[in-house]
């Protein structure tokens, strides 16, 4: 039932990019966006190349001088940058290193996950700084906070995580669960405060990125004799220490190829639980539409585990927005680098 | 009624419309209306539009390259998307107050107990249809409800992100009807979520599932046999709100042909398959007899196609204007509403 879900649900993303076939140019009616003028001196005629050259974008030297001297510092995307950045070449990251403040915020059905980043370096870049991450969903509402190193090919973070729960209780020691353990009203609703170190490592190879990564986490709060839904790992643990592996592959493509599509395997372990190895597998989905708004998706389900908990226990995000923000130098920034 | 309080509700009438109307009238189809209008190019002293479409009165071509859809990137003549245009009333001033309004009265009937005088058992063809579908494990109960709540999911979403974010705006290079479609997909979503709930309120009825409270199966703590969970089975919440996203996706495809040839049906058909598989699933797993979901289907396909339909290609259709008064149909959080300006 649910590959049959995830099947529809692919074949639907990708339905935009199967359908670009030709479209007559017949009279089309005018575009109602305000459409970013090109400059005068864009493109000219010898720098458009023949049909079936190289998909990358040009960029004269003109267009390089011309580039935006005064980027969008609103929160939202302005008009002019209608949210498809033109060229896809102009980031946070071509300005040099400076002190800043970033944003991305999370958005699902139903689930919200504001991230405030303070730092030095190229946001969403190449920074070191602290990260501040309220959540909420609808089991309970947290906050997360620590600092953070971010580098094009490694991404190291290591805080606390504190949950307070409306939808768990604490639960008494077992060897397995049922959904109906963790659904079920008994004592106080549960509490959950978790130390975290987590390493992400995505490296080019072929046609996408390997990515990888590996945390550890102690859960500090519980008494003996208690367990705890943890709702950021899903994982039912004890006090101490829970670590997860992750290792996948995701190819890109689109026109930059910004957009990726693949799968990737959770490995979990709560050493105190015997028997306690959880592992799920399943595809994750990126489309990036600007610098600012990514759609995601995750879907990666439960296929191993001691614990009968359903889609409870997995990395289930489904299909969400990213939208992003800096704050960016002022001044000129510099250009992007032509394409070759 | 008294005249003097018939003039007062008038008035009151009169002073909701004007804020209402003079919003509405001012962007409704309006090209070049502030909100609408071009930035001037410092360069040209034209705008984009016009440093584009010479000379006046001929069709425009669809830039090519389009800077908004194809990023700046030539590309060869014809092969370039037609950008969108809406083709219905624009979302108005009033219908902001009317989101939010149903907004919370669908977060407020979630949180407010259903009434006390519940009402229990099946009706018509129910019992028949629960042999039928229900799973007799408990397990694979919750695995349907997984189930469905994934579906949902994808269903409640698809015409935000998928076809409003990625087709029209991102795909189509159409950032106007995006919004458009976001704005009214969100009003009728949550004028649909408003009559869900507040009939889920006032009904109080029993889901299938609650002799098993009594009768011991499930525990008295159990999330399903506590709190108010267990009185709001008319109607399907799930049946409700994907079907009327089903609904949206059809209207919006159909309608705006976003993604063109056999794409269009596909997303419409497709829709409405996992709309069905959500609301079957509410019955495998015992969360609702079948006249839950089948009223929940027709409510969330009426609201669905209601709402956008009510945005009319011609805002003077459903308004009567005489001498000294202007009368409309209005939608609200319980279906359509006659508003007047005297």
């Amino acid at each position: 039932m649910r590959a049959v879900g995830l099947v529809v649900a692919l074949v639907f993303l990708a339905a935009p990019a199967l359908a670009q076939e030709p479209v007559p140019a017949g009279p089309p009616e005018p575009p109602e966006a305000p459409v970013p003028a090109p400059p005068p001196e864009a493109t000219p005629p010898e720098a458009i190349p023949p049909a079936g050259a190289d998909a990358r974008p040009v960029v004269t030297l003109q267009q390089q001088r011309n580039f935006d001297p005064t980027p969008p510092l609103s929160l939202f995307p302005t008009p002019d940058d209608a949210l498809m950045d033109p060229r896809m070449a102009r980031s946070w990251g071509y300005a040099p290193a400076r002190w800043f403040v970033a944003t991305a915020l999370d958005l699902g059905f139903i689930y919200g996950r504001p991230r405030v980043s303070l730092g030095y370096g190229k946001p969403f870049t190449k920074w070191v700084g602290i990260d501040v991450n309220p959540m909420f969903n609808g089991g309970g509402v947290g906050v997360y906070g620590g600092a953070r190193v971010e580098l094009p090919l490694v991404d190291v973070r290591a805080g606390t995580r504190y949950w307070w729960l409306f939808g768990n209780w604490y639960l008494p020691i077992q060897d397995q669960y049922s959904r109906l353990d963790i659904e079920r009203e008994r004592g106080d609703k549960a509490r959950v405060l978790t130390h975290e170190a987590e390493v992400d490592f995505s490296i080019p190879v072929g046609p996408g990125n390997f990515l990888a990564r590996g945390s550890i986490s102690y859960i500090s709060n519980l008494e003996r004799g208690q367990a705890v839904f943890e709702p950021t790992l899903r994982v039912i643990a004890r006090e101490g220490i829970i670590w997860r592996g992750r290792g996948g592959y995701a190819v890109r493509f689109g026109k930059y190829h910004q957009h990726s599509i693949g799968v990737v395997a959770d490995v979990l372990d709560v050493p105190k639980r015997e028997d306690s190895r959880t592992v799920r597998v399943g595809p994750i989905i990126r489309f990036v539409l600007s610098r600012r708004v990514d759609l995601r998706g995750s879907f990666v389900v439960t296929v191993l585990s001691p614990d009968k908990i359903g889609l409870v226990g997995g990395d289930f995000t489904e299909l969400g927005v990213r939208y992003r923000w800096a704050s960016e130098p002022a001044g000129k920034p510099e250009p992007p680098p032509p394409a070759d | 009624m008294p005249a003097s309080s018939t003039s007062r509700a008038l008035a009151t009438a009169a002073v909701v419309l004007t804020l209402g109307l003079s919003a509405g009238t001012a962007s409704a189809d309006a090209p070049g209306t502030a909100a609408d209008a071009p930035l001037i190019d410092p360069a040209t002293q034209q705008t984009p539009i016009q440093t584009q479409i010479k000379p006046p009165n001929t069709p425009p071509p669809v830039p090519s390259p389009s800077p908004v859809v194809l990023g700046g990137e030539p590309t060869q003549p014809g092969t370039t998307v037609e950008p969108l245009t809406w083709k219905r009333a624009r979302f108005q001033k009033w219908e902001y107050y009317l989101t939010i309004g149903a907004g919370l009265a669908t977060v407020g009937s979630a949180i407010a107990s259903p009434l006390p005088k519940h009402r229990s058992g099946p009706i018509l063809f129910d019992e028949a249809a629960r042999k039928t579908f229900r799973q007799t494990s408990l397990q694979k109960r919750y695995t349907f409800r997984d189930a469905s709540d994934v579906t949902l999911s994808l269903l409640a979403t698809w015409p935000f992100f998928v076809d409003a974010l990625v087709t029209a705006w991102w795909y189509r290079g159409s950032r106007d009807t995006a919004e458009q479609m976001a704005l009214v997909d969100l009003e009728t979503i949550a004028i649909s979520g408003a009559i869900q709930g507040v009939t889920n309120v006032f009904v109080s009825r029993e889901r299938p599932y609650g002799d098993s409270c009594r009768d011991g199966a499930l525990p008295t703590e159990a999330f399903d046999c506590a709190g108010s969970r267990h009185w709001r089975s008319f109607f399907s919440g799930h049946a409700a709100f994907s079907f009327t996203s089903a609904a949206l996706i059809c209207f919006h495809h159909m309608e705006q042909k976003l993604l063109g040839g056999p794409w269009d049906a596909l997303s419409c058909g497709g829709a409405y398959g996992v709309a069905a598989a959500t609301a079957t699933f509410r019955m495998v797993g015992d969360m609702h007899y079948a006249s839950d979901v089948i009223i929940g289907a027709l409510v969330g396909s009426a609201v669905g196609y209601g709402v956008p339909l009510l945005h009319s290609k011609h805002p003077e259709v459903g308004e009567v204007k005489g001498e000294g008064f202007r009368m409309r149909i209005v939608p609200n959080g319980l279906g359509a509403g006659v508003a007047g300006l005297f």
